[in-house]
């Protein structure tokens, strides 16, 4: 199935060089020296470790401090994963999970983010968040060389759970994307997250839930292609991308992760506060069995959440929260609602709640039976 | 995950011109022969006792005359014999000496009628109880225990979860023999069964007491014993609402005698 083309990388290299060196050019070239210096002396610093989605690092809900700098520390990892049992992808990711791990502070909170890019790379890399304001969301402040690191800081003056990705300049925005370079990073209210009426509610935990469309070419036999390289992968995988019919859409970076052995729990009675993040394509997340109690459809939490939704909408490019207490144990499919892509490209997660069958919120009245007339 | 229907015919029709071994005509394929005896037997379907569901009771059941019965499953050279001769749809390409997946229910029937028609014998697909005689150790009894219902789902949903099943086709006779020296029994190939979807009672006495069967959709027999809808060539998806489903679609044959 490796199909490495000599011929086809010559012209990767060809298609792929004269858009780098323009990112570098349009993008690169800004800094921030030339301003008033912030005075953030007097700040306390924390720094956090970052976990592997779908979990999240351990974080206050309602905040018992100031504002703070919060530090994190994340490498860019290109490398080959599989994506599916016959489905390979160069992938370009934050920390080497797609989606890239989340980020948790508090409003008006400091984020202060070292961007590093192995020297191992190929390609250039920086991060836009959606969270912060001026530089193209800083991505005009982080384009890095591999083999070079950034250092960001931005202030986090909006709540919400927001997208960052890779925007490296032209077409190697949406390709970075694609290749798996997305995340969220979740801002909350210094007092935490309100219901309805303006009264606190809070989590037990969080899923973090990356979806991803992936475009994966096929040779001439309809067997999935495997590159030796994202570069070589690249004018394939433009041509797949421009027809806009992803080959696989699928939850934390392949096919399976969140199902099976993979598969999610939770205990009946438990609050999960689901944060989806799609950065390049409409979404309709739904819990099969279960609700929306609270949805922040936005992702924007000083807007009222919603209640008691059955689908709830994610715009490409933006992430949401949905807050979700288990009443009911049992298997619990969460979904991407255009259901193809859920069962035949991928977008499934499981989860597996135990906890005592309540018959007053659903009884089998009558198990499947033959019925006279028939 | 798949190439679409219309794309795989062509391929195969195109693929195959070249490669297409004359039809064997000839006795038939390799066979075991499972000797005459008794043998445990797990009835598939959905059983319940005063309305709640139960494992239908693990059964004792013998033949006085011995099942013969494939050695190893069809493989795609085996396949394409029937498919050269018009007798059976184009299937997935690949190795001939790897099984032939992607088939649905029909698609085996039809190789059924057409290798009984090459060879003067009759053949046709194991029933579910055939399988497991065959299978012996091979076979995943699938009982529950007595558990809540939403026990008895969680349980089965993480017993599929954790078989790991490898995804990599491998050729015929890569998963090794049984004690009875049938290959390839529940490796990454599931396999069709004549058996039709049941749903039963279980009498006061511990005995089933009544059956109804659907046959729009048979059991399968592999890893774990699943249930597919019989014009489904490719089981496996990238989720499903629950469960674990078949890697790949597959099967084996038994000689009437």
């Amino acid at each position: 199935m490796l199909s490495r083309r000599a011929a086809l990388m010559v012209g990767a290299g060809l298609a792929a060089a004269p858009v780098l060196v323009q990112a570098a050019r349009a993008e690169g070239s800004m800094d921030t020296s030339a301003a008033a210096p912030a005075d953030l002396s007097s700040l306390p610093r924390i720094r956090h470790e970052l976990a592997i989605p779908p979990l999240v690092h351990d974080h206050e809900q309602v905040a018992s401090t100031g504002p703070r700098i919060v530090e994190f520390t994340m490498d860019i990892i290109e490398k080959e994963i599989q994506v599916a049992d016959d489905a390979y992808l160069q992938a370009m990711t934050f920390n080497g999970s797609i989606p890239g791990p989340m980020m948790v502070v508090h409003e008006n909170d400091y984020v202060e983010l070292t961007l590093r890019n192995p020297a191992t790379n190929t390609m250039q890399h920086n991060i836009d968040f959606h969270a912060a304001t001026g530089a193209l969301g800083g991505g005009a402040l982080t384009l890095i060389n591999p083999g070079e690191q950034t250092v960001l800081r931005f202030k986090a003056t909006r709540a919400g759970v927001f997208t960052y990705h890779c925007a490296p300049g032209g077409p190697m925005i949406p390709w970075h994307v694609v290749s798996g370079m997305s995340g969220t990073i979740m801002v909350l209210p210094r007092e935490g997250l309100k219901d309805v009426a303006g009264n606190p509610v809070a989590y037990d935990r969080v899923i973090y839930i990356g979806e991803n469309d992936f475009y994966i070419p096929k040779d001439a036999d309809g067997a999935y292609m495997r590159f030796a390289d994202a570069g070589e992968s690249y004018p394939d995988t433009l041509e797949v991308m421009n027809k806009l019919i992803p080959t696989h859409v699928v939850f934390n970076g392949r096919v399976g992760a969140l199902t099976g052995d993979n598969a999610l729990t939770a205990k009946q009675g438990e609050r999960v506060l689901f944060v989806h993040n799609q950065a390049n394509r409409d979404t309709r997340p739904h819990l099969i069995g279960g609700h929306g109690d609270l949805v922040w459809e936005e992702g924007k939490f000083h807007n009222t959440p919603r209640v008691d939704l059955e689908t709830w909408f994610i715009r490409g490019g933006s992430s949401g929260a949905a807050l979700y207490k288990f009443l009911q144990p049992g298997l619990y499919a969460y979904v991407n609602h255009n259901l193809i892509e859920a069962a035949n490209l991928g977008a499934t997660a499981h989860i597996k709640v135990e906890g005592e069958w309540n018959n007053d919120l659903m009884e089998q009245v009558l198990a499947p039976s033959p019925y006279a007339g028939t | 995950m798949k190439i679409s229907v219309a794309t795989l015919v062509l391929i195969s029709l195109g693929a195959m011109l070249p490669t297409t071994q004359p039809p064997q005509r000839y006795g038939g394929p390799e066979l075991v022969t499972v000797p005459a005896g008794g043998w445990s037997y797990r009835p598939a379907g959905t059983w319940r006792q005063d309305g709640r569901p139960v494992d239908p009771p693990l059964q004792r059941l013998s033949a006085a005359t011995p099942l013969a019965i494939m050695r190893h499953q069809v493989s795609r050279g085996d396949y394409a014999a029937c498919v050269a001769d018009g007798a059976c749809l184009p299937a997935e390409p690949g190795v001939p000496d790897e099984p032939q997946t992607g088939v649905s229910w029909h698609d085996a029937t039809a190789y059924a009628a057409w290798l009984s028609e090459e060879t003067g014998a009759t053949w046709r697909l194991p029933t579910d109880a055939e399988w497991q005689r065959a299978a012996a150790e091979r076979f995943t009894d699938d009982a529950l225990g007595t558990k809540a219902l939403t026990d008895r789902w969680l349980t089965r949903y993480a017993r599929e979860s954790e078989a790991g099943i490898d995804p990599v086709l491998r050729p015929r006779g890569g998963w090794g023999e049984n004690t009875k020296g049938v290959a390839d029994l529940a490796g990454n190939v599931w396999e069709w069964t004549e058996d039709c979807v049941v749903t039963g009672t279980i009498g006061p006495d511990g005995q089933p007491s009544g059956r109804d069967e659907f046959c729009g959709a048979r059991i399968v027999e592999g890893p774990h014993r699943a249930v597919v809808i019989d014009f489904v060539r490719d089981a496996r998806a990238g989720g499903c609402a629950s469960g674990v489903p078949p890697e790949y679609l597959g099967f084996r044959l038994v000689r009437e005698d």
